[in-house]
């Protein structure tokens, strides 16, 4: 077997591994069920994102609001632009392109899910109102307002704007907030960023930077009598490095995003910051992901995580950067900070292959020498055989 | 609530074919897990899984009143989600269809860095796959992944048993040479700079 078929089989596991918790067969079952086709001649209920969000059955729900539960009922519209819901209490939604499902109804309101897509939403005002709207990880409460919901789950941007009232954001990045009339805001998961704009930004205005001339951050608390949503799986500091919030004057101020330097990201733990490093890694942004791993080690340096970011560091050099010498003096500290750490072996077999090509000879003749001691299996014994036996160099 | 339906494949088709909700039922029970399987191999743990999941057995349920002999029903089922996900592949090919490290369901602390090395590995891997050619992208996925029998991957995927072996042959130099040029999938296939 090579070591791709290995890598294979591990991705094979790793699906497996997720059937039991990723409910995947459990909502497709639960879609069946409750589109019928378990019980009737099937008609497909599960549509694209053309003809996205009707509702058929469940605007039949909605004449008995409060009486008719219509759980997860997909449905389908001819023609996009006639695509309204319209609830017994007075409560529509308009879809545009959207992909959104009921997931429940009942006489306190709806919980309507988002898949893709925009929806316009004017919910009627009462004083047992409780309507949510989930997005993606998003969720929105609200009483009685008018607003449009967008989530691209592609780009994974949420854009949440206000006509009237005010709803409950809650969500990754921007914590808890309330968004009020002729706010509007942007939350970008691929860039990390989150964006206000509108006449009321700056009730939640603050500077992630230290002696900023903004107030700190403090955002609202709840006003709304609604369910607590269930803890966001990531919780995360509501504002984060990056974000950037716009005053408003009366009229939507123009979006705009700021890099924040890595010295704010010191309220961020220390695993939290070495995901967002893996993150950007994996986005291909080499730069924020080097500042990271350095945050992680300055900022936190007697960790595991500091010890791990220092190898990853070093990978990040020699895989990207092709700084051999500096790879190998990062591989180095590692093994000096974690000699039987998890990424021992590699860090050492990568040791001399760095020290080869930055033209280190004798320094990769040595450390080969240590590395058979210490592994007499490892993955880079062939390399290092070599490298002793001067065939390599 | 519909009595557990009892049969074997031919009465359970029977069963399906009169709109009788146990054998409905009893058909997802028997064939959700391969049918996932499938999906999760070529696709990947994308999104639209249960969505997927479920098209397939409305077309299964559909068009079950076509199936001529009732003990292929596991390799006719299976063809049919193998067609979905060919399906998906191409109307998806936008999006990204593994996330492994998506912000919100990156959990609060990392993976211990073994499971880190690993799942970027794997993470890596999707992203070369994700970039196959769709036809090359199943018979691979089915092959390397499920390691399912060329015979068999040539049944589902209605091609002869010499083009499957030549799509794998193609999938396969192409996955070498984009994971040589990937730094960190390069020594699963070999470093060719050593």
């Amino acid at each position: 077997m090579t070591a791709l078929d290995e890598l294979f089989r591990r991705a094979a596991r790793a699906q497996d591994e997720s059937e039991q918790s990723d409910g995947v067969i459990d909502e497709a079952h639960q879609k069946l069920v409750s589109s019928g086709a378990m019980t009737a001649s099937p008609r497909r209920r599960t549509v694209s994102a053309r003809t996205g969000l009707v509702l058929g059955v469940a605007i039949a729900a909605a004449a008995v609001f409060g009486l008719v539960s219509a759980r997860s009922r997909w449905t389908s519209s001819p023609r996009v632009s006639d695509s309204e819901l319209r609830f017994s209490d007075g409560s529509t939604i308009q879809q545009h392109g959207a992909l959104a499902r009921i997931e429940s109804v009942d006489r306190h309101g709806a919980t309507v899910r988002l898949e893709r897509g925009m929806i316009h939403a004017a919910i009627e005002h009462r004083s047992d109102t409780r309507w949510t709207m989930l997005a993606g990880p998003f969720r929105i409460f609200v009483i009685g307002t008018k607003f449009s919901l967008s989530w691209d789950p592609s780009g994974r941007q949420l854009n949440l704007s206000l006509t009237e009232g005010a709803v409950q954001l809650q969500g990754p990045l921007v914590g808890s907030q309330r968004v009020s009339s002729s706010q509007s805001v942007r939350v970008d998961l691929e860039t990390q960023t989150v964006q206000w704009s509108g006449a009321d930004a700056g009730a939640v205005v603050a500077s992630s930077e230290p002696g900023g001339g903004e107030p700190a951050v403090e955002p609202p608390s709840s006003a709304f009598p609604v369910e607590r949503p269930r803890p966001d799986p990531a919780p995360r500091p509501s504002l984060r490095p990056g974000d950037s919030i716009a005053r408003g004057s009366g009229s939507r101020a123009p979006l705009r995003t700021q890099p924040a330097p890595p010295e704010s990201e010191a309220v961020e733990t220390a695993s939290s910051l070495l995901t967002r490093a893996e993150q950007a890694r994996l986005d291909g942004d080499a730069a924020r992901a080097r500042a990271l791993y350095l945050s992680v080690d300055r900022l936190f340096p007697t960790s595991r995580e500091a010890s791990t970011a220092i190898f990853l560091l070093a990978r990040l050099r020699a895989d990207v950067d092709r700084d051999w010498r500096g790879a190998a003096e990062d591989f180095s500290r590692y093994l000096s900070v974690a000699p039987d750490g998890p990424f021992a072996e590699a860090a050492a077999g990568r040791r001399i292959e760095a020290l080869l090509r930055a033209g280190d000879f004798v320094g990769a003749r040595q450390r080969s020498t240590e590395y058979l001691q210490r592994y007499a299996v490892g993955a880079h014994r062939s390399l290092a055989e070599r490298v002793v036996s001067g065939s390599t160099l | 609530m519909a009595l557990p339906f009892q049969g074997n494949d031919e009465s359970l088709v029977r069963g399906c074919v009169a709109g009788r909700a146990n054998a409905r039922e009893a058909l997802f029970v028997r064939f959700a897990p391969l049918v996932r399987r499938i999906l999760v191999r070529t696709l990947g743990p994308a999104d639209e899984l249960a969505d997927v999941l479920q098209e397939v057995f409305v077309e299964a349920f559909a068009s079950i009143r076509q199936l001529r002999d009732p003990s292929s029903l596991r390799a006719w089922i299976s063809r049919i989600a193998v067609n979905r996900a060919r399906r998906s592949i191409r109307s998806a090919r936008r999006r990204r269809w593994l996330r492994f490290f998506s912000p919100d369901e990156l959990p609060e602390r990392p993976q211990s860095p073994a499971d880190l090395e690993q799942s970027d590995a794997v993470a890596r891997l999707y992203r070369v796959l994700e970039s196959l050619p769709e036809e090359e992208r199943v018979v691979l996925c089915l092959h390397r992944i499920n390691e399912t029998p060329l015979e068999e991957i040539a049944r589902l995927c209605d091609l002869s048993l010499a083009t499957t072996r030549r799509r794998l042959a193609r999938a396969n130099e192409r996955l070498a040479r984009c994971c040589a040029a990937d730094p960190a999938l390069r020594q699963y296939v070999g470093d060719t700079n050593r």
